[in-house]
C-alpha cells in the first residue's frame, strides 16, 4: 500500500486527501496525513483526518482552534511512501529540499514553474515521465483540460490548437482576491502552450488567456486544426472518453449551473465539458471547455501517484482513479 | 388510495430550484404543472388526484419570506427584549437559481424597509448584492442570554473560520452538508454595543424556507382527507 503524505489543505490539497481518505482502509493509495502551517478550514471541517504541522509555531496555532496535531512534517514523512505538495503556487522549491532529505520522492501540484522540481507529467501523453526517479510536477488546470482534448483526439491527429483561456479570478474559498468588475488581458501568450509543449511536442498549441470575475470555472475557447481526421470523428473520440462530457445539444450553457447540477462533494467537477461550437468543418472543430477550477486535476493526481510508485500502466492507474472519484470507467482510458 | 405521492410545482418561481433541492433530499422529484393564475403553488399529489397544496410567494416577495423565516428561527432560539433591527444581504444568485438581471457591481436597495412581526417587532432592510453563496443578516438587539439555547437549527461557527462567505461556504461544503445548508449560522460572537444591545452575523441559505414550505405540505398529503381536489 502507497502511504501518501499531502502537503496543505487549500482547494487542492483537501480533494487530494479525500480522494485518498474515502476509499475506505486497505485501498491503495491511501492518506498518511496532512501537513498545515496553521488554522485550516478543511482540517476544522473534518476533524477525523490526520493533521501535522509544519512547525512549532504552525502546531501552536493548530491547537488553539481546537484542530488535533499529531506531529510534525518530518513525522509524517518518515511514513510516507510519496509526497504531493499542494502547496501555494510557485513555493515548491523552498520544500523540495526537505523531501530530498527525507528521500520521499515528491509530485508538485498547480503548475508549478521551476523545472527543477522534475518534468511535467500528464498520464494521457507522457505517463513514462511519472517513473523516472525524483520529483515531478503536474499540469494546471487549464492546461489539464487542454491536455485531454488532445489525449482523446490524438496528438498525431492534430495539426494545431489556438486557444483563449478565460481564468477566474480566485478560487471558490477566498474572498480577498480577485477583481470585481471587469477583465485584466494578459498581452503575453499563456503558460499553458509551453507546457503542453514539454508533455508533448506535438501538435502545437498557442495560448492567450485573460482573467474575469468569477468563480464558477475556467472556460476555454479552443480551435483546433485536424489532420489526417475529419471533425465528426474527432467529436466521437472525444465522447468516448471517460473524463470528457461532451455537452451537444446546442443550447448556451451557464458555467454556474454546470457547477450547481453536480451532486458530488464541493459541487466538483471531475470531467471536462465540451461544448462544440457550430457545425464543425471539414477537419477543423471550435469548441468551450468549461472546467472545473479546483477539481479537474485530481484525477490525474491520483494517476501519477499510481505511476509514479510503479503500481500501475497508465491505462490501470485511470481506471483506478475513475473509480476512486466515481467516474464512469472506460476500457480505454489511455492516449490514442 | 394507490399510486407514489409527488410534489409539484404550478407556475415559476425563483424558489424552484431550492424546493427540487429539498423535495430530492426527501426521494422525490418535483415536477412543473401549469400555473395557477393567483401565482405560483405547491402541490402534493398521488397519481392526478391533489392532497395538499399551498401558495408560494410571488418573486417579489420571496426575499421577505425567506427572511421572515430565518429571523423567526433566530429569535426562537435567542430572543431579544423588545424590539430589533435587521439588514439583510439577498443573493442575486446562486442557489435561488442563476440571475438574469444583475445585479453586477451594484448593490439594489429595496424599495422600502420591511417590517416583520416575528412576535417580536423586526426592523428589516433588504438589499440584493452580486452574490451567490448564502443570505447575511445582521440582526442588533438587547438579545436575552450570552448566546442561543442548544439546537442543531442554528449552529455557531468559529468567528476564525466565518471571515467571509467564501470560507463559511466552503466550510459547509467540506462538513458535507452542501451548497444549500439547512442550519443558519450564527458567525463567531456577538458584538457588544451600547444599552445593552449587541450585533450578531447570521448566513442562512434557501434550503430552510423551502423545507418548511414542503413538510407541512407533506404532513397534510398523509391524513385521509386532502385539502381540496384536483
Amino acid at each position: 500500500m502507497t502511504a501518501v503524505a499531502v502537503i496543505g489543505a487549500g482547494v487542492i490539497g483537501k480533494r487530494v486527501a479525500t480522494a485518498l481518505s474515502g476509499s475506505g482502509a486497505g485501498s491503495d493509495p491511501q492518506l498518511a496525513g496532512i501537513a498545515l502551517r496553521g488554522p485550516n478550514v478543511f482540517a476544522a471541517a473534518r476533524p477525523d483526518l490526520p493533521v501535522f504541522a509544519a512547525d512549532e509555531s504552525a502546531a501552536e496555532r493548530l491547537r488553539a482552534v481546537g484542530t488535533e496535531v499529531r506531529g510534525g512534517l518530518p513525522a509524517l514523512l518518515a511514513v510516507a511512501d510519496l509526497v504531493v505538495d499542494c502547496g501555494p503556487s510557485r513555493t515548491g522549491a523552498g520544500r523540495a529540499e526537505l523531501y530530498r532529505r527525507h528521500r520521499v520522492p515528491a509530485v508538485f501540484c498547480g503548475g508549478e514553474r521551476d523545472r527543477g522540481l522534475g518534468p511535467l507529467v500528464h498520464s494521457g501523453l507522457n505517463p513514462d515521465a511519472a517513473r523516472r526517479p525524483g520529483g515531478l510536477r503536474l499540469l494546471s488546470c487549464n492546461t489539464t483540460a487542454l491536455a485531454r482534448v488532445i489525449a482523446g483526439i490524438g496528438p498525431d491527429r492534430i495539426e494545431s490548437v489556438d486557444a483563449t483561456v478565460l481564468r477566474c479570478s480566485t478560487d471558490t474559498d477566498k474572498a480577498a482576491k480577485g477583481i470585481t468588475n471587469g477583465a485584466v488581458l494578459a498581452p503575453s501568450p499563456s503558460h499553458h502552450g509551453a507546457d503542453l509543449a514539454q508533455v508533448t511536442p506535438q501538435p502545437p498549441v498557442r495560448t492567450v488567456s485573460a482573467t474575469v470575475p468569477m468563480t464558477a470555472g475556467h472556460c476555454i475557447h479552443a480551435r483546433i486544426t485536424l489532420r489526417g481526421l475529419a471533425a465528426p470523428e474527432a467529436l466521437d473520440w472525444l465522447a468516448g472518453c471517460p473524463r470528457i462530457e461532451l455537452l451537444a445539444d446546442g443550447v448556451p450553457a451557464y458555467t454556474a449551473e454546470l457547477k450547481r447540477r453536480s451532486s458530488a462533494r464541493w459541487q466538483d467537477r471531475h470531467r471536462l465539458q465540451v461544448l462544440p461550437i457550430g457545425s464543425p468543418g471539414a477537419d477543423a472543430l471550435e469548441l468551450w471547455l468549461a472546467l472545473d477550477n479546483q477539481a479537474i486535476t485530481i484525477p490525474e493526481v491520483l494517476d501519477v501517484i499510481q505511476l509514479a510508485t510503479g503500481t500501475a500502466t497508465a491505462g490501470q492507474a485511470q481506471a483506478h482513479s475513475d473509480r476512486m472519484l466515481g467516474i464512469r470507467t472506460a476500457s480505454d482510458g489511455g492516449a490514442r | 388510495m394507490t399510486g407514489v405521492q409527488r410534489l409539484a410545482l404550478a407556475g415559476e418561481s425563483l424558489l424552484g430550484p431550492a424546493l427540487a433541492r429539498a423535495a430530492a433530499r426527501r426521494g422525490m422529484a418535483l415536477t412543473a404543472e401549469t400555473g395557477a393564475a393567483t401565482g405560483p403553488v405547491l402541490r402534493c399529489r398521488r397519481g392526478t388526484k391533489m392532497l395538499s397544496e399551498r401558495p408560494v410567494p410571488p418573486n417579489e416577495h420571496l426575499g421577505t419570506a425567506i427572511t421572515r423565516h430565518a429571523l423567526r428561527l433566530i429569535l426562537r432560539w435567542w430572543p431579544v427584549a423588545g424590539p430589533a433591527s435587521a439588514v439583510v444581504l439577498a443573493p442575486a444568485a446562486g442557489v435561488t437559481g442563476p440571475a438574469g438581471a444583475g445585479p453586477v457591481d451594484a448593490v439594489r436597495l429595496g424599495r422600502r424597509p420591511v417590517l416583520d412581526g416575528a412576535g417580536q417587532g423586526c426592523l428589516v432592510r433588504l438589499l440584493t448584492v452580486q452574490h451567490s453563496r448564502c443570505w447575511v443578516l445582521s440582526l442588533s438587539g438587547e438579545f436575552l442570554s450570552a448566546e442561543p439555547a442548544a439546537s442543531d437549527e442554528l449552529v455557531r461557527v468559529p468567528g476564525w473560520l466565518a471571515t467571509d462567505t467564501a470560507r463559511l461556504a466552503e466550510y459547509a461544503q467540506d462538513r458535507g452538508l452542501g451548497a444549500d445548508w439547512r442550519p443558519v449560522f450564527q458567525l463567531g460572537e456577538p458584538s457588544p454595543g451600547p444599552d445593552r444591545r449587541s450585533e450578531v452575523l447570521f448566513a442562512f441559505t434557501e434550503a430552510g424556507y423551502a423545507d418548511s414550505l414542503i413538510d407541512p405540505l407533506l404532513a397534510g398529503a398523509l391524513g385521509t382527507t386532502s385539502a381540496s381536489t384536483a
